[in-house]
């Protein structure tokens, strides 16, 4: 979407060279406040090293569950091209269905047993966590946007703010109002220390599992024929399909995995953060969508490191600008616009043709 | 064909089993009370019926529903999926009755050997002391009772007689073949081929026409007629919900004129239809109660709120999802000016001056100016650093940069009071009085607020319509369309763009003046992200790039919420399936803006002409959707 | 056709100017409400007149949707209760109470809202609400205008009550004395002198977290951070990490309980903050807040409002709740009882003042109803014996501090220990 340099040179120079210069000096401006901060005020605290090095394992934490959400968006986005609003919601299904396998596996006494076994019970709650996404995902892809594939682009966007909404309260509705509270069982309770630095269990498995997530995602799209059938649908709906590629197993495909990947961050966000309830998918949700946009949206490895990046700044920003962590959200954001103008398509967005954009 | 057919009415009884099972989570069985299970028939029986009457031909045709590519050629080259509806429909009658009966019938024992097997599980449940509760937090006796036909008591106690689980099975079978049977009536009479056809000529005809055209352009005066007489003491319209009923009515009442507006023939008749109706909504404010005038009123704050959004949106094609900051900063600026708190820089400034802090600054229209100032200068600056951005990069910045001025006005306690927000704001006077001082007791405070609300849209309408037809308004146009051809046919973009920031950012502004001192205290909270979905989606649901279709919108998701108080703890889920349901039947939106319907849905990527985008283009039939893909149908009904 | 469209137009100008003039009596009746803020009204206008057979109708605010609809629902039980309770026994001269619930969805615009349908509904005697403050700031302006008195059972924002508002009143402890009580517990019971202050930034809980805030200071302790997070988050690991660098001996928390055991809980996970005290007020002394800390809930102080509550009281109400609704009070958060009161003080006063006219008709006069909320006295609640002064004030007992061991609230300090 930078603008092509065919059109640049046709006409209008004056402007653009203007507005790219208006555009750099104010992200230089506020890249000079930003260093000018940092060395007076945020380092002048004198936190011991230890200190950074926890922050920042807490920002991979919570980088790791956004890159979980953000490569759902980020596959739909690919592939449709549009926002899928209710991708948070996906999310927090699979947490409360995870919660009740949980209380399930708990009322036969599976995880006070053995090891083997309780790390059988975990996976099969993640499992279950992960079907009850899925099959929410199908639903709404199948009810709310499927009938609007051809509509512009902003009535999509519309149902799907609408299908969360809607998912959200029915949550509410259907399960009470009260939160629910993950019991951790003891293998994953409690963390590692070292030193002056505590690693939660949970937080290392949600990030190493991220990880294998994400490679495995990739994996899927660049090397398996599935994958090559996503590409080609993401790259040219109408001419995939006549060179025999079903579209809509392709999409519903496309949908099944961002919701299972969705469900599993659900059950280990639980984990980790003990807490579900009907409106905790919201705020993850606008976060992973905005680390899916940071790292280039539609684009997975990109997905992987916005979130990544989102959840260091969050936790280490405020400390090292000096300023109240209720300010996190401001850095992130702030971080965001400086990023977009400096790669209008983000860190690892190709130059999309303008259509799509 | 058989076994293809059993299956679908196996698959239909599940979803109609999957919908009646999400009702009974929600509650909605105890709310209904002894009525509840014919009720939850009736349900069934209807979904059938739109079911059997849309999507039985596909059973025969297409192998596996849903399996035609909307549209797209597929598998199989050539049209799929709309050559078979009319060719089953007129081989129905020769086999088709029994097989219809049949599949009805099927669906129906489906259906209701589902339910009752699930009333049997709650009931058992509940019977044996099992807490459900805790799980699954609306099923308790009462809603069980009321599901199965028995009083909540013999659910807690267990004493619920056998046969009451068949008796439902029975009901759902009764549904499920009554839906069959109409559904079988109406092919028999082939309404499905020839009478569609001589309804539709009859529709056409001219004296039907122009009944129809001047039923429409009466229904909104009728309307405002009933709304008055329901004003006499003693009067009342369906129950204790009066206030509500009436409120509804307003809503419907003003809507149609729109209708009305669009019906009446371009030139002389449509300027008296305008100029009555404008006479008619300005009566409004001195007609209604407290109640309904705080409705209007807010819903004519958004009104004002979606044109300058639209602008930004509809016009210059710009998806700005922080559209709220433009709001706050308005609503804030006006609350320095006008409320007894004063930070203490802004005290202190004002010491420098000379001015005493303590009595306010400005008055409503004096303090106009400063607010929409402020707004455009907000504007401006978030329009610098987007300039370069798209689509959904420019979405998403923009939430941002909606949630950076929450978050400042949550934070900077010194100068917004934090979350603790700005209280004792004062009201827009006239001539500085106060507006009951002179209308004589007529005009409530809310109303007066109506009326403010209602005067400024209008004038805000009349800018935006006619920034739409200047020069300015080709420019974002052609701006939407393609930027870089724009540019190169000498647009100046930077302009442009930061002229339909700076333009929706005013309108904003305005709007949150008046809603502040609508509110007379405001919190931060009261701008969240949610306000910028809603005016969002309000210009969708109306018809994005057409000033009455956002009158409508506004009306519907402001409005509306406001009449469903009766179902309180239902109302978001009910709205948000409205929403949903709503996308999906029009696109394009209630009320479409001409040049929409000209183009052919210009955002998306160069597929073939598909239904939706031909729905998209004869839209202009304002009442009634166009007829209903197979698709559609199957959606509407869980969702 | 243009003949046809003149005689409509000629049509529609008669119905509009009918109608408009049908319109005049029934708007000029309502408003003058508004006029009898001044002068004592000697008309009607001022009375609620309920025809016989008719019921007491009672309205109701409570936050249902919003960020915290937990206490909005218990809320709203609380007042079905105090209504079943008052029908129980027979209502008033014969005429039943009834409780007219909306949504004031926690928010300012709904409670406008919210305020205008009571406002304009002539046979709304009085509200119980909102649930929130923010809520209530919404309802204020628009009762006070209509002459509705309400009593809200959980709105503790210290600016709710003023001299200039005669209808405000609220049984719910102003944040003030919490804030205070909270301070002087934590620096002379616990004998700590460097705290950390977290709040959520909502109106309640930054209003709490910063009157404690300057309590301390004001007592010679000292603030280490003062830290702010969202209603809603769950990982508070970052903002802790950074508290903990502080080295504070205490942190106190103003805001709602799942926040509230979240951070309790993450706090045994972060370096620095292993073993220091947690505390926080009113808005955790529930189920939720157990639940969500877990095992670290253990040794955690909080703070609640309560009176000098009659066992026999409680348990009756607990037992009708769990009865109506499955399950235990505490388990959908706090100030149940609050409400619970609230209703009850509204029909006591609606009691002391209503009347039964010649023709059977129940007349209660609106600005008699407003001073006969404030001059309660000895009421008896579920929170203890009200009494209302004269800004509205009305909250019984006063603050006691618990502590959690083995899963239990066990109170340490505060109203009722000497």
């Amino acid at each position: 979407m930078a603008p092509s340099r065919l059109t640049a040179q046709a006409a209008g120079v004056n402007g653009k060279t203007a507005l790219r210069f208006l555009l750099r000096a104010f992200g230089a401006a506020i890249l000079v406040l930003v260093i000018w901060r940092v060395t007076t005020v945020g380092l002048a605290e004198g936190y011991p090293a230890s200190f950074w090095i926890s922050q920042a394992l807490n920002g991979l934490v919570l980088g790791g569950v956004y890159a979980l959400v953000a490569l759902g968006y980020t596959l739909v986005y690919g592939i449709l091209f549009m926002i899928n609003f209710a991708h948070g919601e996906v999310m927090m299904i699979g947490g409360i269905a995870g919660f009740f396998a949980l209380q399930f596996s708990q009322s036969r006494g599976w995880l006070e047993g053995p090891w083997p076994v309780v790390v059988v019970a975990l996976l099969l709650i993640m499992l279950f966590g992960m079907a009850a996404s899925v099959l929410i995902g199908i639903t709404l892809e199948r009810l709310a946007y499927r009938p609007l594939r051809q509509a512009p682009r902003l009535v999509p966007l519309i149902s799907a703010i609408g299908a969360s909404l809607f998912l959200q309260y029915s949550v509410l509705l259907i399960f009470g109002v009260s939160p629910h509270s993950y019991r951790k069982p003891a293998l994953i309770s409690g963390g590692m220390r070292m030193g002056d630095v505590f690693i939660p269990y949970t937080g290392a498995i949600i990030f190493i599992t991220s990880i294998l997530l994400m490679l495995a995602l990739y994996f899927i799209i660049q090397r398996t024929k599935l994958g090559r059938a996503m590409r080609a649908v993401a790259e040219d709906r109408a001419t995939a399909s006549l060179m025999g590629v079903d579209v809509n197993a392709v999409i519903v495909i496309t949908f099944m995995l961002g919701s299972a990947l969705a469900g599993a961050a659900g059950v280990m966000l639980g984990f980790h953060n003990t807490v579900v309830k009907f409106n905790s998918g919201f705020v993850p949700g606008l976060k992973a969508f905005t680390a899916a946009v940071l790292g280039g949206i539609g684009n997975i490895p990109g997905a992987m490191f916005g979130a990544l990046i989102l959840g260091l700044i969050e936790a280490i920003g405020p400390s090292a600008l000096g300023i109240p962590t209720e300010y996190k959200d401001v850095i992130a954001f702030t971080l965001l616009v400086l990023i977009l103008i400096f790669r209008p398509t983000g860190l690892f967005g190709e130059v999309l043709s303008e259509k799509k954009a | 064909m058989t076994p293809v057919s059993a299956n679908g009415a196996i698959r239909n009884g599940l979803i109609a089993f999957a919908f009646l099972g999400y009702l009974i989570l929600i509650g909605i069985p105890g709310r209904l009370g002894g009525s509840a299970l014919p009720v939850l028939a009736l349900v069934a029986a209807l979904f059938f019926w739109v079911k059997l009457r849309f999507d039985a031909p596909d059973t025969g045709g297409a192998g596996l529903p849903g399996g035609s590519a909307e549209g797209k050629p597929g598998w199989q080259i050539g049209a799929p999926g709309q050559s078979s509806g009319r060719g089953v429909g007129a081989l129905f009658p020769g086999r088709g009755g029994t097989l219809v009966l049949r599949h009805g019938l099927l669906a129906g024992v489906t259906t209701g050997l589902l339910i009752a097997g699930m009333s049997l599980a709650f009931a058992s449940a509940i019977g044996s002391g099992a807490s459900i509760q805790p799980v699954l937090d609306k099923i308790v006796p009462v809603n069980v009772g009321a599901l199965i036909g028995v009083s909540p008591g013999q659910i807690a106690n267990d004493d619920v007689p056998l046969f009451r689980y068949p008796l439902q099975v029975l009901f759902f079978t009764v549904a499920g073949l009554f839906a069959a049977l109409a559904a079988v009536a109406a092919r028999a009479r082939n309404l499905q081929t020839t009478s569609m056809a001589r309804l539709s000529a009859y529709l056409d005809s001219l004296p039907f026409r122009t009944t129809a055209r001047f039923a429409g352009i009466a229904l909104p005066f009728l309307l405002l007629a009933y709304i008055v007489w329901l004003g006499i003491p003693g009067v009342s319209a369906f129950g204790s919900n009066e206030g509500t009923v009436r409120l509804l009515f307003t809503l419907i009442a003003t809507g149609s004129g729109l209708f009305a507006i669009r019906l009446a023939h371009p030139g002389r008749e449509q300027k008296i239809v305008a100029l009555l109706l404008a006479l008619g909504v300005l009566t409004m404010p001195f007609i209604l109660d407290q109640f309904q005038n705080s409705v209007m009123g807010l819903v004519f704050i958004f009104v004002m709120m979606g044109l300058g959004l639209n602008i930004v949106v509809g016009y210059a094609g710009l998806l700005d999802l922080g559209y709220v900051a433009f709001f706050a900063i308005g609503a804030y600026t006006y609350a320095f000016l006008s409320a007894p708190f004063s930070s203490p820089y802004i005290s202190n400034l004002l010491n420098l001056l000379g001015i005493s802090p303590e009595i306010p600054l400005l008055g409503y229209w004096t303090a106009l100016p400063v607010a929409m100032l402020t707004a455009a200068i907000g504007g401006i600056l978030l329009g610098i650093p987007v300039l370069r951005l798209r689509g959904d990069y420019l979405a998403i910045v923009t939430l941002g940069f909606g949630e950076i001025i929450r978050l400042f006005m949550l934070n900077l306690g010194e100068l917004t009071n934090g979350p603790r927000g700005i209280l004792e704001i004062s009201q827009p006077g006239l001539f500085g009085l106060p507006p009951q001082s002179f209308s004589s007791g007529l005009l409530s405070s809310q109303g007066w607020i109506f009326l403010v609300a209602l005067v400024s849209s209008a004038v805000v309408a009349f800018v935006a319509i006619r920034l739409n037809d200047s020069r300015l308004g080709r420019a974002w146009f052609a701006m939407q369309e393609d930027e870089d051809v724009a540019e190169a046919t000498g647009v100046h973009l930077v302009r442009t763009k930061l002229l339909a920031f700076a333009i929706g950012a005013t309108f904003a502004g305005m709007a949150g003046q008046l809603y502040a001192s609508r509110q007379i205290n405001i919190f931060p909270e009261n701008f969240s992200l949610f306000v910028s979905i809603d005016a969002l989606a309000l210009i969708i649901v109306g018809g994005i790039g057409s000033p009455a279709g956002i009158v409508l919108g506004a009306l519907a998701l402001k409005g509306l919420p406001e009449v469903l108080r009766g179902v309180d703890e239902y109302r978001i889920v009910t709205f948000a399936a409205l929403l949903v349901i709503m996308m999906i039947v029009r696109p394009a939106g209630i009320l479409p803006s001409a040049r929409r319907r000209v183009q052919v849905s210009p955002t998306d990527e160069q597929g073939p002409t598909t239904a939706a985008e031909e729905r998209e283009n004869d839209a202009s039939l304002p009442a009634q959707g166009p007829p209903a893909r197979p698709e559609d149908a199957r959606s509407e009904e869980p969702a | 056709m243009p003949k046809k469209l003149r005689i409509a137009a000629l049509f529609a100008v008669t119905l509009l100017l009918l109608s408009a003039c049908v319109a005049a009596p029934p708007a000029a009746e309502t408003p003058s409400e508004e006029a009898s803020m001044e002068e004592a009204p000697a008309d009607m206008s001022g009375k609620v007149v309920i025809a016989s057979g008719g019921t007491i109708r009672i309205g109701g605010s409570f936050a249902l949707t919003g960020p915290i609809p937990d206490p909005g629902l218990n809320i709203r039980h609380g007042a079905e209760i105090a209504i079943d309770d008052l029908n129980g026994a027979g209502g008033l001269e014969g005429f039943m109470f009834e409780l007219v619930a909306e949504d004031g969805a926690c928010d300012g615009t709904q409670g406008t809202n919210v305020g205008n349908k009571f406002a304009a509904d002539e046979t709304i005697v009085a509200v119980t609400g909102g649930t929130c403050s923010g809520e209530t700031f919404g309802l204020v302006p628009i009762l006070q205008e209509a002459r509705i008195p309400f009593v809200s059972p959980s709105a503790t924002n210290p600016d709710i009550t003023s001299p200039d508002c005669d209808v405000c009143n609220r049984v719910a402890l102003s944040d003030a004395l919490q804030g205070a009580t909270d301070a002087d517990f934590v620096m002379s019971d616990l004998g700590f002198t460097k705290v950390a202050v977290v709040h959520d930034n909502s109106d309640y809980g930054k209003g709490l977290a910063e009157i404690f805030q300057s309590n301390v200071t004001d007592m010679g302790g000292e603030v280490s951070s003062f830290e702010g997070v969202q209603v809603g988050d769950t990982d508070f690991r970052a903002m802790l990490a950074r508290v903990g660098a502080d080295g504070p001996q205490a942190v106190f928390f103003g805001g709602y309980s799942t926040e509230a055991g979240l951070i309790a809980q993450q706090m045994t996970e972060t370096p620095g903050l292993e073993e220091t005290a947690f505390m926080s007020v009113d808005g955790a002394y529930t189920q939720q807040y157990l639940e969500a800390a877990g095992d670290a809930a253990e040794g955690t102080y909080v703070s609640f409002v309560a009176g000098a509550d009659s066992e026999e009281m409680n348990a009756d109400f607990d037992a009708k709740y769990v009865e109506k609704y499955g399950v235990s009070p505490d388990d959908l958060g706090p100030f149940h009882s609050q409400s619970y009161d609230s209703v009850k003080l509204i029909a006591a006063a609606i009691m002391a003042v209503a009347t039964v006219d010649d023709s059977g008709n129940l007349v209660i006069d609106r600005e008699e109803l407003i001073s006969a909320i404030r001059s309660v006295d000895a009421f008896e609640g579920l929170t203890g014996t009200i009494k209302c002064d004269s800004i509205g004030e009305c909250g019984a007992g006063g603050v006691q501090i618990f502590q959690v061991a083995e899963g239990a609230f066990d109170q340490v300090s505060g109203f009722g220990m000497e």
